[in-house]
């Protein structure tokens, strides 16, 4: 979890209007950002688009702030709208065609080292997923939600849950092996690939 | 490649993933961004206030309505920023993105390049 | 004196639109078929606009300093979930667009399964054409590129120093050669 500058309110008596005062909702915002964000980014791996639907997970709950119980339930809230809002975003016809492009949003961080070739690839599998796939994998391994929480996240069954895990990690098991091989050399010589098909 | 089983989960892919889908840090303007735009979604409520003060007559009729032409350019020019902003960093990424797709096929080249020169001197 | 500038600015659309290849029609069927598309079309007024978003931060500012002498940068890229969805026709309506005096091989690998072959034009614009059994990607650079600036883009993209200068190719072919 990120730590903001200012504490957000805590949900109890009164927290409402300040969250509805700009310091509380900014501290809001503040606290839940690089959650949010990072579920947007891990499933377009866009910058722009991830952070355009941040910000609309966050008008949402702004505009929706009464029906926020308890810390607890405004964090799983943001998980699931932003969660649902990538979903919906990819379905409609403009971001079906759209190849995650960012995959140099840092170049700072651009690698030579094996690990971070490794998570450069594997974002890039991930971000290639089907759409419920994609969401269960960084719902499983960047939120490090349990099953039956991700199938409370995304109002589904835990079997289907399951069966769209397995599914993903095989096929990012078998891409990761054909694009990285299994060589402790084998993502800084990526140009071998393609002859250990 | 053995199937992935839930119950017994491939523990060095799942740490890899773990490691590549770690939360990132928002840009520095997300905040700021939000609340610009939670601004212009608060001025709905405030409208009948500002429809007192249009109603009424006077001086403070014609600042109200300065401030809200004000308030309306002011939004309109800060979307059109953020627009020009969320464009100019979609085309740096793919600018990146093509360049590092080149630098990876350039690297191919290469280290084929080299692999033919070593069966070459080993013949 | 007016003619001349429009001599001069026609005569330089012209250095840049032969550096610019068309990617075949037949690239759109690939696409319908391909696992993965890469599909960046960064024109000259793009790229521009493009730059002005990179900072001057040490790892930006190179890649902001060779960018500012492009012109245009092109690349289609497909992955296939399996072989032979793309033809050797391709290629050929590739490689026929780089046939003439000004197009330079300065790699060109050929084995059985995997080709790359890099081409400079004379002009400085340059042309990737690598082609793996499940893979096609084709990168088309406008401008003033050339090997020095893929040196200097090696800090920050993990590119090597290309060997060979235009007109002097690295050409190591395989056994399947076909010309």
């Amino acid at each position: 979890m990120g730590v903001g500058q200012a504490v957000a309110p805590i949900p109890g008596t009164g927290w409402r209007s300040e969250a509805r005062e700009d310091a509380g909702f900014a501290a809001i915002v503040r606290t839940h950002q690089r959650m949010v964000y990072s579920i947007c980014w891990h499933f377009f791996r866009n910058r722009a688009i991830a952070e355009e639907i941040g910000q609309d997970v966050f008008l949402q709950l702004y505009r929706n702030l009464d029906s926020i119980d308890s810390p607890a339930h405004l964090e799983s809230w943001l998980r699931q709208t932003a969660t649902h809002r990538c979903i919906d975003n990819y379905r409609k016809k403009s971001n079906r065609q759209e190849i995650p492009m960012e995959g140099l949003a840092e170049p700072a961080a651009l690698p030579q080292v094996r690990d971070t070739m490794l998570s450069d690839n594997l974002q890039r599998l991930v971000a290639s997923l089907p759409e419920t796939q994609r969401a269960v994998v960084i719902l499983r391994y960047q939120e490090d939600l349990d099953v039956n929480e991700i199938a409370a996240t995304l109002q589904m069954p835990e079997r289907t849950v399951w069966s769209h895990l397995r599914r993903a990690i095989g096929v990012l098991q078998e891409k990761a092996a054909r694009r990285l091989g299994s060589g402790p050399d084998a993502a800084n010589q990526g140009a071998n690939q393609g002859k250990e098909r | 490649m053995e199937p992935f089983d839930p119950m017994e989960p491939n523990e060095e892919l799942e740490s890899s993933l773990r490691q590549a889908l770690e939360r990132k840090d928002a840009p520095e303007w997300f905040v700021d961004g939000v609340m610009a735009r939670v601004k212009s979604e608060g001025m709905k409520p405030r409208r009948n206030w500002l429809a007192g003060w249009l109603g009424s007559s006077g001086w403070m009729r014609w600042a109200a309505a300065v401030a809200t032409v004000a308030i309306v350019f002011g939004g309109v020019r800060w979307e059109q920023e953020r627009r020009q902003r969320l464009q100019g960093e979609a085309a740096k990424a793919q600018l990146m993105m093509a360049l590092k797709m080149t630098g990876e096929k350039l690297r191919m080249a290469q280290v084929r390049v080299q692999s033919l020169e070593r069966d070459e001197q080993a013949q | 004196m007016m003619f001349r500038s429009v001599l001069l600015m026609l005569s330089a659309a012209g250095l840049l639109s032969a550096q610019q290849i068309k990617f075949p029609a037949a690239f759109e069927r690939l696409a319908e078929k391909a696992s993965e598309t890469v599909n960046v079309t960064l024109d000259p007024q793009t790229l521009s606009f493009a730059t002005k978003f990179l900072s001057d931060k040490k790892e930006e500012a190179e890649v902001k300093r060779i960018a500012q002498k492009l012109k245009g940068i092109y690349v289609r890229g497909f992955e296939f979930e399996k072989e032979g969805e793309y033809t050797d026709k391709d290629l050929s309506d590739i490689r026929s667009q780089l046939k003439g005096p000004e197009w330079s091989v300065i790699v060109s690998t050929r084995s059985k399964r995997e080709i790359s072959e890099i081409y400079l034009h004379r002009d400085g614009g340059l042309l990737i054409l690598s082609a793996e059994p499940k893979e096609l990607t084709i990168v088309n650079i406008m401008g003033n590129i050339d090997p020095s600036d893929l040196t200097n883009l090696s800090g920050q993209f993990g590119i090597p120093k290309v060997q060979g200068t235009p007109g002097k190719g690295a050409r190591k072919d395989g056994k399947d050669e076909e010309e």
